[in-house]
Order: C-alpha cells, then structure tokens, then sequence
C-alpha cells in the first residue's frame, strides 16, 4: 500500500530536509530496496537514528539550521484565531457586501459583512464580483525578529476556470436526465 | 498555567501517482490563475528538474517526483487555500494518475511542564517494563498508532506522536488520513474526498491530539 | 423545541419554519399524509427543520410525507431538500416546469464539479442522484418520478375510500410565459469555458416561482412562496388572478410572498383569493435593508390582524472570547442572521366548519 503520511518513505531519502539547497540532488533516487522491504507496515519508515527527521521540514522553516542559498528570506509567521470563508454577494462602489459562515465556531450565525475595497491587494482586486469566495481570517503574527501585532486577512479562492471538457460532460449528463424526466 | 497549548500546526497533502515534476514550476501556477503573481515573483526555487521540483513561496512548500506529489502549508498559515490549490491544479490536470491521497495534519504542543512531558510519554509507553531491561533511562521516542476507516473502503488514520523538536518541552503529532483511489477515475475520486474531507479531517485532526493531552493530564 | 403529539387525523396542520434566511412549510392533509414545501436548516442543526420536526413527532411522520415541493431554486429556499427527500421514502419531488429544462439541468450538472462546493444548486444535483437511484432500485415507481408544476396543474389528490374528507395541492404557477421567462434567464447563468468559477448568488426576479392552493377538508390556504408581482398579465400574480373566477373558494391561510415584500404585493390577491382578515404567516429575508421592513409590516397589519413571524429578520452579534478579535471587528458593519429556527405551527379541524384555530408560537416566532 503506497504511504501517504508525510514522512513518507524512508526518511533520509526524501523529506524536505534532504532537498535543501546543500543537498547532493544524486541522492533523491528512492531505491526500490529502501522502499520495498519496508511496504510490510503501513508506515514505511525505517528505523531512523537520529532525532525524528520528519519534523525537518518545519523545522527548516522556523529555525534554518540547514544553511540556505544567498538571500534566505525568513518569514513571519500568522497564528490564526478566527477564520470566516466569505462569498460576496453585493459590490457596491469601493465596497463589498459578503454573507460569511463562522468556520471557527460554526454554531455561531451567518454575517453580511461589508469589506472596503481598499483592504484587498492589488492583485486580488479583479476578483471582487458577485459570487467570489475569500478567507477572512484574524490573527496574531509574529515577526522573524520577535515582533508581535494583530492581523486581519482577506485571501481570495483562486480556482481555475471551467474547463471545456465539464461543461461538455455537464451538457451530456443534463440531456440523459431531460430524457429521463420526458419519459415518466 | 495550561497543560497544553496548540503552538504550531500545519497541513499537507499527499498524492502518489504519476507526475511530470517539470511542469511544476511557481510561475505555472500563477499562470493558471492558481497562486497570485506576486506570491510566485518572490517563490523560492530550490529545485526544478525532469525528476524532482522543489519550491516555497509565503505560504506553502511543494515537492514533487515522478510518484508522489506534496504540498505543504508554512507553519501556523490557514490551510484551506492548499485545498484550493491541490484542487485547482488537479482540475487543469485532469488525467493525472493518482493511486492514493494523504490528508496530514501536523501539530506541535507545548507542554505546561517538564512534568506534564513525561506523564504523557508515560502513560503512553510506560517505562518500567524496559527500565528493567535496558540500560541508562529509556524514553518513548515515536509511537505509531494505526487504525482502518469504514468508508471510504481501504481508507485507513495513522496517528505519530514524538517529542517535538521545535519546542520544548513539547509534543509533536502527525495525524495521516490515507485514502486508496479506485482503479477507474481515481483523480476525480480523490479530488471529490479532499473537497469534502479537508475540513473535517484538519479539526480530527486535532480533536485525536487534544483528547490524548487531557487524557494523559487526567488523573488514573 | 418541545412539539408534542402529532395533529389529530382529521386536523389541517400548517407548520411555517423560517430562520433569519430561509424557510420551510410542512402541511399535514390529514390521515398522517404531509407535504413539504421548501426546505431550511437551522444554523448548526444536524437535520433539515422538517426531517427534525416529524422525527420528533414520531408516529411514522417521515413516511407520510407524499410530496416534496421545490418552489424556485433560491438557496435559501432549497437547502437540505435533498436530504429531506432522501428521508422519505414514500415522497414525490415537484418542483417548476421551468427546472425540467436542460439548461437549468445542465447548470445542475455542472455545480456538482464545481471546486466552490455548496451552492444551493448542489440541492438539485443531489435530487436528480436521488431519482436516478430510486429508478435503479425500482422499488416504488411512483417516486421516481418527478413532478412538474404548472399553471393549474394538480399535483396531489387524496380521496380514497375511508377518506372521511378529500385533500388537494394544486399549482397556481408558473404561466407558460413565466417559464419562458425564466429559461431565457437561467441560461445566462450557465459559464463560458475558462471563465472563472463561481458561486451563483444572484437572484433574478422569481416569475417561476411556484404558488400553491391547498384544499383539506373545509380548510384552505394559499402559499404564495417568492412570486413577485410584475404587472404583466400573463405571468406573475395577474396570471394567477385570471384563473380566480374558476377557483370555488377562497383561502383561510396565507403565507405571504417573498418575506412581505412590496414587489410580492398584489391587492387583487387580498380582494379574490383571499378570505378577509385571513391568517397570514411570513418568514423574513435578512439582507443589507431585509425583509420585511417596518412599512412592510404596517401595510400587511392593515389587512390581517393575523399576521405572524416566524422570526425576527436579525439578532445580536455573537461575541469572540478573543479579545483580539472583538477588537478588530469593533468598527466593520456586521448583520448577524438568526440561525435560529422559528416555527409557527397552525392546528384546524378539517372536518368542524366552525371550529377555530390553534395557533402556536416556538423559537422565537411572534405575533406581529
């Protein structure tokens, strides 16, 4: 059975600690012997030495132990603490009005929210219409430097567009059904 | 002062199949409307090659091979635009061949107390039978717990926990939710599981750590 | 909510259930035989307002139910229908003539691989899988099938023997011409390949809308749903009232149109179809202005004073334990919709022309 966990196969061949910039990219080969041997338990992960490899890859991200290429860019890092998905349902001039369900608490009621325009990026500002979904999201984000503030969020959904081969498939399906329905 | 506190979370997905990892390139997924521009102008290439691509951007961290498929959220960033990915991308590439889809969750919990660290190793691998037998002071060091689900068939929770590096002292948890795909349409198969799974697996997810932590922190 | 027992055989039961969007109306015909109209779920219930009523009611509710009415396809109308249907067994699904056009199934068909997920049209792809299913299993042809609603179409009789009174559903609505309408419009709906994916929320003026006039006995109601009055005279309200002169009499119950809208109100309806000062039921819309305003319900009082709620349009925001929450959304415009199921249940012999209603009041339902 193939492993899904994120540790995957044998460790030391293939988290994300392995893949870093000093790695010798010859090593990223999964040999079938590592791999095949160990299929017997669900897990798949070898005996491993050392300390607990797995949680190298967040480790990379918040402590680098690993040296990096030139210009390592250590990011901050958002704790979240009440997140929303929104759908827009309203645009009016330079604001939006959203029907937004509490994902944090689903008990609690559904919001009509009204956001400014302005409180969206540059590049997420095409996708303001009717029908658009978006993470509204409140946090406490902290600095590499230590740094603590209050954060606000407005991420919208990036889905691809219809493609041809659904509407085509959609189309089949509906001419199916009508018949159906015609014959009783 | 808390028994436990949630410190760093994060989540991934795991495809195995078949994949061509030079297509994976960040400026692919801003082309497809997947990843905003400017997330992908500032990504970080670490590998791009025909066998293994490897990039970061702010939020996520991908890494794939010919057979396998990972994204993964940065520490403590909201996981549901990696759904909106995983989804979107697989909706463009539609004929992928996907044999079996991991939802992981990872946590990191500190423990109130040096105390409350061992008392749950402990309790979940006690140390006398093998302080009798071995030398120096034996200490849990990962523990797998394995489980099948009923639906979807072959569908299976693995649950890993390990001291955390990250902090100490503190608990690492990795909650795997493993899903085989059918032999037909396995793609759309997955892509419908992670659609309607992702939610409820993220908040098991931590329901299985925290109802471990107060039960190691109850008394018995 | 505590319903006590289930109305008496011989008992017309109204049962309105409205959160701050949506609503739901269950009608007992006698004899433990219902009919659902709509369908709503209060915010984190499990089950939709009407699978959970009649479970609770027990006494073999959920195979009594015969019809299952999709009215239009607003979300806010349609959501748990499905599972609702799934829930009874012996239950027809109905919905507007205007839904068995295939461009609407075709936009059925392709929110069900829309990435978005949950959009009220979901409900219907979820509907057809029913169907498909129940025609596979071919255990009971009779609901597999669906049935269309048209103008003056009859779309449940029962008067079987033993039957000590006859209890009827027919459809008022759609007109032919309100169909046409309507498909003219759904099919703007349907997306172009490559153009983005999105959840559908808007909401065109309801000309397919489908009215109901419900005979029990010596009981009647009118359940106008979300018809807007257009002023044209071959759809809408007017369309309805050209067919008055042949309907024998008038209605006792009223649930009022779209939310006590002004758009919804027709004069003629209160004058021909109506019974004076009748028993008006409505539940509200909550949106930037919502529904019903105060006019709204001052115009409605001016012709009932029987006029009830299910529940208030919207409530108190909910407060975070975060602090740092509270105060970030200390100064955005927020409207909390109530979740909340309201229900306004109406209880009236059948049989007992001159009895009087019972009327109750749960959730938060009042009298306006």
């Amino acid at each position: 059975m193939p492993d899904t966990s994120l540790t995957g196969q044998p460790l030391k061949a293939d988290t994300f600690a392995s893949f870093l910039p000093n790695s010798n990219v010859g090593k990223l080969a999964i040999s079938p012997e590592l791999s095949g041997g160990a299929r017997q338990t669900f897990s798949q992960t070898t005996v491993d030495q050392e300390q607990p490899d797995n949680q190298q890859q967040f480790l990379s991200f918040v402590t680098r132990p690993i040296p990096k290429p030139p210009n390592p860019k250590p990011a901050p890092t958002l704790r979240p603490l009440q997140l929303w998905e929104g759908t827009i349902i309203e645009c009016q001039n330079g604001s939006f009005v959203a029907l937004v369900n509490d994902r944090t608490d689903p008990l609690n009621p559904d919001e009509l929210v009204t956001f400014e325009s302005v409180e969206v990026s540059k590049e997420d500002m095409k996708l303001i219409q009717p029908g658009a979904s978006f993470y509204w999201t409140v946090g406490v984000e902290r600095s590499p430097a230590g740094q603590i503030r209050n954060v606000e969020m407005l991420n919208f959904r990036r889905l691809p567009g219809w493609n041809a081969s659904s509407v085509r498939e959609a189309e089949q399906e509906a001419r199916e059904i009508a018949d159906l329905f015609a014959s009783e | 002062m808390p028994e436990h506190t949630l410190e760093i979370s994060g989540s991934s997905v795991v495809l195995v199949g078949s994949f061509n990892p030079a297509i994976f390139h960040p400026e692919w997924f801003a082309r497809n409307g997947l990843l905003p521009q400017g997330e992908v102008d500032s990504a970080e290439l670490q590998v791009i090659h025909p066998q293994l691509s490897q990039f970061e951007t702010e939020r996520f961290a991908f890494q794939i091979t010919s057979d396998r498929f990972t994204g993964i959220t940065k520490p403590n960033t909201i996981a549901d635009p990696l759904k909106d990915l995983i989804l979107g991308t697989f909706y463009i590439l539609e004929h992928t061949p996907i044999q079996a889809m991991g939802l992981n969750r990872i946590l990191h919990f500190a423990m109130g107390s040096v105390e409350a660290w061992h008392r749950l190793g402990d309790k979940l691998a006690p140390k006398e039978p093998w302080q009798e037998i071995l030398e120096g002071r034996p200490g849990m060091r990962n523990l797998d717990i394995l489980t099948s689900n009923e639906s979807p068939k072959g569908s299976s929770l693995l649950v890993r926990i390990q001291p955390s590096l990250l902090i100490q002292p503190g608990v690492y948890f990795e909650i795997n939710a493993h899903y085989p795909a059918p032999e037909r349409a396995g793609l759309k198969s997955m892509m419908d599981l992670l659609k309607n799974q992702w939610e409820t697996t993220n908040k098991k997810g931590e329901e299985i750590a925290r109802h471990i932590l107060d039960w190691a922190a109850s008394e018995g | 909510m505590t319903v006590g027992n289930p109305p008496k055989y011989d008992e017309l039961e109204i049962s309105v259930f409205g959160p701050g969007r949506g609503e739901c109306i269950l009608v007992h015909m006698g004899y433990n035989e219902w009919c659902m109209i709509d369908s709503c779920v209060g915010t984190g219930k499990a089950l939709p307002a009407a699978v959970e009523y009649l479970t609770e009611l027990g006494g073999a509710s959920l195979e009594g139910v015969l019809l299952v009415l999709a009215t239009h396809w607003h979300d806010d109308h349609i959501r748990g229908i499905a599972e609702s249907l799934h829930s009874f067994p012996n239950a027809r699904f109905a919905c507007s003539s205007a839904l068995k056009n295939q461009e609407f199934l075709t936009l059925v068909q392709l929110q069900t691989k829309s990435l978005q997920g949950d959009s009220g049209v979901d409900e219907f792809g979820k509907i057809v899988k029913i169907l498909k299913e129940r025609k596979r299993l071919n255990v009971n042809q009779n609901n597999a099938a669906p049935v269309f609603a048209i103008q003056d179409r009859l779309l449940l009789q029962r008067n079987e023997i033993g039957r000590l009174f006859p209890a009827t559903i027919t459809a008022l609505s759609p007109s032919d011409v309100a169909v046409t309408l309507a498909l003219s419009k759904i099919a703007c709906f349907i997306p172009k390949p490559n153009q983005l994916q999105r959840r559908i929320t808007n909401r065109p003026p309801n000309e397919a809308s489908v009215v109901l006039f419900v005979e029990v006995g010596c009981r009647t109601a009118l359940f106008g749903a979300d018809l807007e009055h257009s002023g044209r005279a071959e759809e809408g309200w007017l369309a309805i009232l050209d067919l008055a002169q042949t309907r024998p009499q008038p209605a006792q119950v009223y649930k009022v149109p779209h939310h006590g809208s002004p758009s919804a109100d027709c004069i003629g309806v209160w004058q021909r179809l109506l019974e004076p000062e009748p028993i008006a039921i409505l539940t509200p819309f909550t949106s930037g202005k919502g529904l019903p305003q105060q006019q709204d319900i001052d115009r409605l009082k001016s012709r009932t004073p029987h006029l009830y709620c299910t529940s208030e349009r919207q409530v108190r925001l909910p407060k975070r334990h975060d602090k740092v929450v509270e105060k970030k959304l200390k100064d955005r415009t927020r409207i909390a919709i109530d979740g909340n199921l309201g229900h306004v249940r109406l209880r009236w012999s059948a049989t007992d022309a001159i009895s009087t209603p019972q009327i109750e009041m749960f959730n938060g339902a009042f009298k306006a």
